[in-house]
Formats: structure tokens, sequence, C-alpha cells
């Protein structure tokens, strides 16, 4: 039954699947439970963490960054996590980085090389990872740059540039080459005016309607209680894993 | 996905190397055999001729034992008759002994054609010579005759008979004086085998013989030392020497030390007039390879030696000839190839034959790489087999789990876009046939390039008539172009040259065998595969076509009587007439009310601009709705005010948005920028006091740029102002790109004309393509020397 199931999981495309997947860490990041996920293209989960340390391990544990145990026994790997029918333990470095590149991410701690001007930080995982000519990424930067309310697209150190439009970069930089995956750690705040909260949320609807999956690890449910809808998945992660 | 990726992660690279394997696996096997062919030939040719090279050197070695073998015994009479003679030559009667020698002499000269003549001289000055002359014998003796010295001819035949006589003067020779004669002397007391002397050959000028002469000192029973010599030509040696065969085209020569040359083949002229045979020397030009190896010989002494020159090998071999005179040596020379040349044709012959190897691997070489990639797109048709059966089965999945799939009332866009993905089509679009029969009418039509939906277009019978005879023949019609096909040539320019696609695919969608509908699919690349997702989305439209038919005629028959066109017309009519209207606050000219006084239409390079942009000024709520009207008619109200305070040129409202112009001119006006940030630092504080008074979401933000605009005046009095361009493009980004809500955004080019009367806050640099790299500021207020100007 179980290999029907992971056959037609295989066939039918989930973008991410957690399958009994445990992860290597220790109970003071994400416990090492099984965790069971499965996201189609298109649909939107929300977890809600209120540890920062957390969010980030499990976005990291879904990205394949932070392995799966392994049984110390008998040395099986205990569940699979797999992204796009991929699983991450099977992959070589050079497939595994090449298949994050088609993921997006927002994390708490921004990532930000401040020795580079920001539009280096924007475009250049999109130019490490595709051949797209410059001038095709600079025009969808500048376009993501206009949508999310800023003139252009910022040429300056990170660090010269307002919280607020570092903020806007740091969606474009998520939404850049047109992700298959969105890992958003914390994505909104609410002290944020409203107008970047809608292009967020107009941004996020395009690409779910290209077959982006999300994830969308959160402290506050309000901050999503606005774009919730019946029949998408919403978790809470606790000591004992994923919980409906 | 992405598709200019540079690595794709579902390609596993493992296989690529093995595939990659594969195919070079085969040359470097066939590179393999050709490199150890031509080693093991290489190896083959070197001992072979290594083999033929020694084989050669033996060849010559015996060769040379023969020509010193020949060449001995062609001198030995020298030797041999020397010391008979001088044993047979001691006795104390010199008549006897003169007998002696001239019976000697004759006797060997008949036997020994190569033997020239005989001398006999003693210590008193005697001398005899025993030589031919023509056929017979001359005996000379050297006597006194009438108070001279004359040497006295005798001719005898060969039993020594007398036939005549005669005599020659000898005026001035003595024979005591002679080379033969005093050397041999000087070597009298020397070994037997060294007291021999040989002269240096020598042209003997009466018998043009080349000759060389032995002499052999010894003392008679009398006390007289008495000398023996003998001549020998050296004509018949060259003759010898020629004579051999080295190899095909070997040589022989033999030379003194100092390259002189006793016998060979420069001596060929040897006998003809005003040769000088006493003077040839071996040529290093034609005769480099004897040069060398006499050169060696000089140094290395006997042996045998390997001489490369004119492109070729010799062996050559040089050896002394004890047996005659010390000083000469024996060259002899022959191309390597006289002896080595069946290793060339072996290595030939091998070279053909690899190469008919190497040919023969090299086909099964290919017909391995062959085999290997005809598997490799085995797998290939079987891999992307199983890829178009999954995107079938994720398709029909989708399409299934779709709800309400089977309800007319329900749109279903996603039937389009599956058959535009399967196809790979430009553009798909579903029709239904309205219950008339003589319409089409697109139910939905989905565009997969701009990604885009649209509807509602129709098709009748009277203007399509060829498309509906296509549709109602029932099968699928596939046209590569339908601009030719004068059936569908109609459609092609009314919905097709939209976005100019020429390959039409076209299915009727029955049910019960009565026309319902039809696919069309335009520009597609996969039609084939599409065909299973095709049939399905046809069974599913048909059914839903049917159903949306029934209940037309259900309307129809509820409402007989369709509102006639009279009706519709009256309708128009009782419309109010339209309004032309200015949204003006500020209207440029205003207090004169006159149409002149508007500025030219035309290019204005430089002009200050503003635009102001609510947002959230909408509510469909009817009571908020009200609330909010007031609040922007309040607001509007303060802005016009703080306009006409400011001096603005005009204030246009156009939605949510007012735009403000500082002035009008072709030249830049600094004053009305000026204006123009001060009213927008009034309407700031003027609209966040309001609405920090009132419970509303309303916000706004405000847009400052200097930049050009085409003014035009419009309406039949052309008394309608109107702008657009640059600068009213760039305003209305800065307004809609405010960091924050109730803040005003200033372009570079505004802050330009700003800086020093007006505080600002640095935004940042951004990169706009066209307009490269600008700044963004945030005007903070009112600066210093601004404030102090004004008061």
């Amino acid at each position: 039954m179980d290999n029907t199931l992971t056959g037609m999981g295989r066939d039918y495309d989930f973008i991410l699947k957690l399958d009994e997947a445990v992860p290597s860490s220790d109970s003071t990041g994400l416990p090492p439970v099984k965790y069971n996920l499965f996201v189609e293209p298109g649909e939107c989960v929300f977890v809600e963490c209120r540890d920062e340390f957390r969010s980030a391990q499990f976005a990291d544990f879904c990205a394949g960054i932070l392995p799966v145990k392994e049984d110390p026994a008998t040395g099986k790997r205990r569940g699979a996590v797999s992204c796009m029918g991929l699983d991450w333990a099977e992959l070589d470095e050079r497939r595994a980085n090449a298949l994050r590149g088609r993921i997006g991410r927002i994390t708490v701690e921004s990532g930000w090389i401040d020795l580079y001007e920001m539009h280096l930080n924007i475009l250049w995982p999109s130019l490490h990872h595709s051949r797209a000519p410059y001038d095709r990424l600079v025009g969808e930067a500048v376009k993501l740059c206009q949508s999310f309310g800023l003139p252009g697209l910022p040429t300056q150190l990170p660090e010269k540039l307002s919280a607020l439009d570092r903020k806007r970069a740091e969606y474009v930089r998520a939404f850049m080459n047109n992700p298959s995956l969105l890992l958003l750690e914390n994505p909104v705040s609410l002290t944020a005016p409203v107008e970047l909260y809608n292009a967020f949320f107009t941004e996020l609807t395009a690409a779910r309607e290209r077959g982006c999956a999300v994830i969308w690890v959160g402290a506050e449910r309000s901050a999503w209680s606005g774009y919730l809808q019946q029949g998408m998945q919403c978790f809470r992660l606790g000591d004992n894993g994923l919980l409906k | 996905m992405l598709t200019d990726e540079i690595v794709d992660p579902a390609i596993d690279t493992t296989g690529r190397r093995w595939q990659l394997f594969q195919f070079i696996g085969p040359i470097l096997g066939v590179i393999l055999v050709i490199v150890t062919i031509a080693m093991v030939t290489l190896y083959t040719y070197r001992t072979m001729r290594e083999g033929a090279i020694t084989l050669s050197r033996n060849l010559l070695r015996s060769q040379q034992r023969y020509i010193t073998e020949e060449v001995s015994h062609y001198l030995s009479p020298a030797t041999g008759i020397s010391f008979m003679a001088s044993n047979m030559l001691t006795g104390d009667d010199q008549k006897q002994n003169v007998a002696t020698f001239m019976t000697l002499g004759r006797s060997v000269l008949r036997d020994m054609p190569h033997v020239d003549s005989f001398y006999l001289a003693d210590d008193q000055g005697h001398f005899w010579m025993t030589s031919r002359r023509d056929d017979d014998y001359e005996e000379t003796t050297m006597q006194m005759e009438d108070g001279a010295p004359y040497y006295r001819h005798k001719v005898t035949d060969k039993d020594g008979r007398f036939i005549s006589t005669d005599r020659f003067s000898a005026e001035g020779y003595d024979p005591r004086l002679r080379l033969w004669y005093k050397k041999a002397v000087e070597r009298e007391s020397r070994t037997p085998d060294r007291r021999l002397f040989w002269t240096a050959p020598y042209l003997h000028l009466s018998t043009r013989q080349f000759i060389v002469t032995a002499s052999l000192a010894f003392q008679a029973l009398d006390g007289h030392k008495i000398v023996f010599a003998i001549n020998i030509s050296l004509n018949q040696l060259t003759k010898f020497v020629n004579s051999l065969k080295v190899g095909k085209s070997g040589q022989a020569v033999i030379v003194d030390l100092d390259g002189h040359v006793i016998a060979g083949h420069n001596m060929a002229d040897i006998g003809k007039p005003g040769f000088d045979a006493a003077n040839v020397r071996l040529d290093p030009k034609t005769q480099p390879v004897f040069v060398r190896a006499l050169d060696v010989f000089r140094v290395m002494g006997d042996g045998s030696g390997l001489v490369h020159t004119r492109g070729l090998n010799y062996v050559t071999i040089a050896a002394a000839m004890p047996l005659a005179k010390r000083s000469w040596v024996l060259l002899l020379n022959a191309p390597e190839n006289d002896f080595a040349n069946f290793t060339q044709v072996v290595k030939h012959q091998t070279l053909y034959f690899s190469i008919i190897i190497v040919g023969l691997a090299l086909v099964l070489a290919a017909g391995l790489i062959y085999q290997g990639r005809r598997v490799e797109n085995l797998q290939k048709k079987l891999g992307s087999f199983a890829t178009e059966r999954k995107e079938d089965n994720i398709i029909l999945l989708k399409i299934i789990n779709t709800t309400g799939l089977l309800d007319p009332s329900k749109e279903q866009p996603y039937l389009c876009e599956a058959l535009a993905d399967r196809s790979v089509a430009r553009r798909v679009s579903i029709w239904r046939l309205l219950s008339d029969g003589n319409r089409l009418l697109c139910e939905d039509m989905f565009d997969r390039e701009r990604n885009a939906h649209r509807l509602g277009m129709e098709l009748t019978k009277m203007g399509h008539p060829g498309l509906f005879e296509c549709l109602e023949d029932g099968h699928l019609i596939d046209v590569p172009n339908a601009e030719d096909d004068p059936r569908l040539q109609s459609v092609q320019r009314v919905v097709m040259r939209m976005i100019d696609t020429h390959h039409l695919v076209l299915l009727p969608i029955l049910e019960e065998h009565h026309l319902v509908g039809a696919i069309m699919v335009e520009d597609p690349n996969q039609i084939t595969e599409s065909e299973r997702v095709m049939t399905l989305v046809a069974s599913i439209l048909a059914v839903r076509f049917s159903q949306a038919q029934e209940e037309d005629k259900h309307t129809q028959e509820a409402s007989p009587l369709p509102p006639s066109v009279a009706q519709q017309a009256s309708a128009t009519q009782s419309r109010p007439p339209m309004r032309i209207i200015e949204g003006f606050l500020l209207r440029s000219g205003e207090e004169e009310h006159h149409p002149n006084d508007l500025p030219e239409s035309g290019l204005y390079p430089s002009v200050p601009i503003m635009v102001l942009e609510f947002s959230e000024a909408y509510s469909a709520n009817h009571d908020a709705a009200r609330v909010m009207l007031d609040l922007v008619s309040e607001l509007t109200d303060k802005i016009q005010a703080i306009a006409r305070e400011h001096k603005l040129f005009s204030v246009q409202v156009a939605g949510n948005r007012f735009i403000f112009l500082g002035s009008c001119s072709q030249t830049a006006d600094s004053e009305g920028a000026a204006n123009i940030a001060d009213a927008a630092i009034g309407i700031r504080e003027a609209c966040l006091m309001t609405i920090s008074q009132t419970n509303t979401r309303l916000m706004f933000r405000i847009g400052i740029d200097v930049g050009a605009v085409l003014v035009a005046r419009l309406g039949q009095k052309r008394d309608v102002f109107n702008l657009w361009g640059e600068g009213l493009t760039m305003a209305g980004a800065l307004a809609h790109n405010v960091p924050d809500g109730g803040q005003i955004q200033v372009s570079d080019r505004a802050y330009q004309v700003l800086q020093g009367v007006f505080l600002f806050r640095l935004r940042g640099e951004f990169f706009l393509p066209g307009s490269g790299i600008a700044n963004s500021y945030i005007l903070a207020g009112k600066g210093d020397i601004g404030a102090t100007d004004k008061t």
C-alpha cells in the first residue's frame, strides 16, 4: 500500500513531500519526530511556529539542508523528504544545489551579503542557477521591485536602504525567476504598510497560479488570516511535530 | 519549472557519464588497436632492419676478404719473384746472373700479363731490364758504346731467339739514384717481410701503364749489392675492382691513406691520353660515402659503418691490405636498401594489413556505437512514452477532479489550458453551437503565451459556411495553413489573424451524432500526443453543450418574444446624452475663462509635476462609501485651496489621482517646482490632520518629478486642457511606490531643482531600464534657507 502511494506521489507530482521524515536535529531545534506533509503545485500551507530557530530549521528541513536522521543500528534513513519528486538524500551536491535554485526563500535573518550591492544580492541566485540573459533578469527584477513599491532595482548596499525597503527587496529576491516552491519564514509583519501586504499577496497568488507551492511558517495566525481559504492546510509546529 | 537552468536536478549525470563512456569506449578501443599495431609494426621493422644490416655487413665482410685475397694474389708475384730472384741472382758470374734474370723475366712476363717489366741493377751502376715489346720481349742492357752510355735493346721471341736489336741513349741515367734502388738498399737489413719496398703508383710514360714498383736489395757472392725490381701494372687491378658486384649497386675502391685512388671507378679512364692516374683522389661531392668511410678508417681502423647521405643509408666496410702495400685501404659500400629492401616491403605490407584491420575495427566500433545509440534512443522513447502517459494522467486527473465539470453554468477555464499545455499550442478555443444551429459562440479561448483567457466571440454560418461544412462532417481536421484552405480562410482572417497563427486543428464536438460545438487548436506542436486529452475534453464538452442547448431551448420557450431591435433602439435613445467632463479643480487660465490663454499644444521639456494618489478610497458598503465621499470631498476642498494659495498652474482629478502642474513653460521654472513642493507639504499636513481625526483606512501618497510632458488642447473649441508623457508617468510611479503612506517621494531631477530650499532624505539608488541608475528622495519639509527667503 505504501509503495502504491509512493508511486502515485511520484506520478502526480507533489512539489514537497515529507514522508514519515525524521530530521537529524536535537531537541533544542526542530523536534526529531516523524513529519508528514504533502504539498501540491499551487497549494499554500500555513505552519504556525512561534520559535524563530525552529521555523528556520523546519524550512531548512524542507530545503534538504537539514538531513533526514539515519537509524544508528541499521544505517537506514528514517523517512524521506522529496522536492519535485527528487529525494534530497539521493541527490549529489550539484543536483541538490540546482534543485534549491527552484526554491524562493524568505528567511528571518534575511541573509544579505553586505559587501555587495542590493541588485547583485537580488540577481545572484538567478544568475547562478539559470542561463537567462542578464537583461531579462533585470527586467523581471525591476517589475517585481515596482510591484513591491520600489521605484526601481536598488543598486546600493543593503545597509543603505531602510528596513522596509530591504523587506521589499527580500520579496523581490524570493519571487525572482518563477520559483516552484516558496519557503517563507514570517514573510509579513503587521506593522508594514497595507500596500506592501497587498502587493505580497498579489504576487503570492500569481506565483500559486503558475503552480508554485508555498510553505508559510509564521508566528502569528493573524498574518495570514486574510488570505486563508477553505481547504488550505494549516499546521502548528510543536514538540510533537506538525499538528493540524 | 525553469527552462534555462544550468543544471537540471532531475537529470542524473552519472548515467550521462556511462553514455559518454559507451560512445568513447569503442573509439578508445580502436585507438588502442591502432597504437598496438603501430608499435608491433615498428618493432618488427626495427628487428628486421637490424638483422638485414648485420647480414649485409657479413656479406660485405666476406666480399672484402675476397677482394683482399684477389688483390694479394694480384700483387703477390712481386714478393714471390723478388725473393726467388734474390736467391737465383747471387752468383759471382755476372753474365750468368744476367742471363738468368732475362730468362726469369721473360717467363714471368709470358705467364703473368699484369707484370709489366723487371729491373736489375748493381752498386757499380750496371742496369738491366726485361719488358714486353708488342708480342715479343725486349732485353735491355745499359752499356758503353762509342764512349757513351746506351741502352742496348735486344728483341727476342718467347724462347729467347734473337729477332732484332737497337739502342737508345742512356746519357745521365744512373740506376743507383733511383728511388726504387735507394729505398731497397735502405731496407736490406730489415726482416724479410719488411724488406720489400713499394713505390707509389706512377704512370709509365712509354707504356701508358699505371704501375707500381716493388724492389728488393741483396748481396751477390762477389760482395756487390744487387737490387731486383718488378713493375706491376695496376690497370688490370682497376678492371678487376670495377668488375666486382657489391650487393645490387654497391662499389669498391682501393685508396691510400691520403685519399689517392689506386683502383676503382675513378680510374675507369686509365690508359687514355691525358689521364693523370697518379693524381686521382676521392671526390667528396660524388663519393661522400667513401670519403666518410676513409675518415672513419683513419680514426677507428678496420671495421664496418653506417653512413647516411643523399637520403639513403649506406653500409660501409674499410680494411687495410696487409698482403699488399701497407698504406692501401680497401673501401666497400652498398646502400642499405640493397639488402634491407625486403624489410621495407614487409613494412608496407604490414601497414596495408594494419589499415585493413583498423578499418574492420572501426566498422565494429561504429556498429557498437550505433547499437548503443539505438538502445539509448529506445530508452529515450520509452522514457518519453512514460512521461507522456504521466502528463496525460496528471491532466486527466486534474480534469476529473474539477468541481462542476459537467455543469454548463460553471465556467471551466482549465479545459482550454489543459488542451493548450498538452498540445503545446499557441491558442486553444472551445466553441458552442447555439440552439439555432447557425452560430458558434466562443465559450473560452486561452492564449498560452500570454496566459490569458477571453470569450464571447461569435462565428455565424452565413459568415463562415466552410467552417460549418467542415464541422458537420464530424471528423478531425488538421490544416497546416488555414489561409490556403478556401473553407477556413474566413476563420483564419477573423479569428487566427489576431495572433497570426496558421496551423489549425479543428475537432467537432458531437452529441448523439449532432454537432454541439467545436475545439480549435492553433499552431499546435504535439497534436498526436494530445489526442487522448482532446477526445476526453470533447466528450465532457459534448455533455456540457447538449445540456446548455436544452436550457437555451427551454428559455426560448419560456420567453418566445425576444426584445425587438426597435425596442433596443428606443432604450438607447432614453440614455442621457454624452458629456465631456473636465476634471479640473484648478483650471489653467481659469480667471479669464478664455481658451486662448491656455498654453500652446506641444512638448514641454521641463515641467514640475506632482501626482497625489488616494488608496483604500473605495468601499462597497453604502454607508461607508458616503463617509468616504464626504472625507474625500473635504480633502479635495483643502487641496484646491492649497493649490490656489501656491498659485499652481492646474490641478486635475483623474479617478483616485490628482495631477498637479506647478507651471507650464518651455523653460525650466524653479519657482513653479518650489511652489509645487510647498503645496505638497501643505497638502500632506492638511490631509494627515484630517485623516487622523477620522476613523478611516484612506491613505494618500505623493510623487513629484520635473520632466517632459506633452500638452494638448482638445475639444471642438480647443478649450480642454490635457497633458501626458514621461513626467506624468514618472510622478505617477513615484506616488505609487512611496515607501509608506502619507509620504512624498521626489525624483532625482526634481531634487536637483529643489535641493537647498527643501529638506530631503535619500531613499536610495534605483535602476530602471532605459533611465539607468537614479536616486530617489523623500521630501521631509521646508529648509531653513527657503523659509528665510520666504519671510
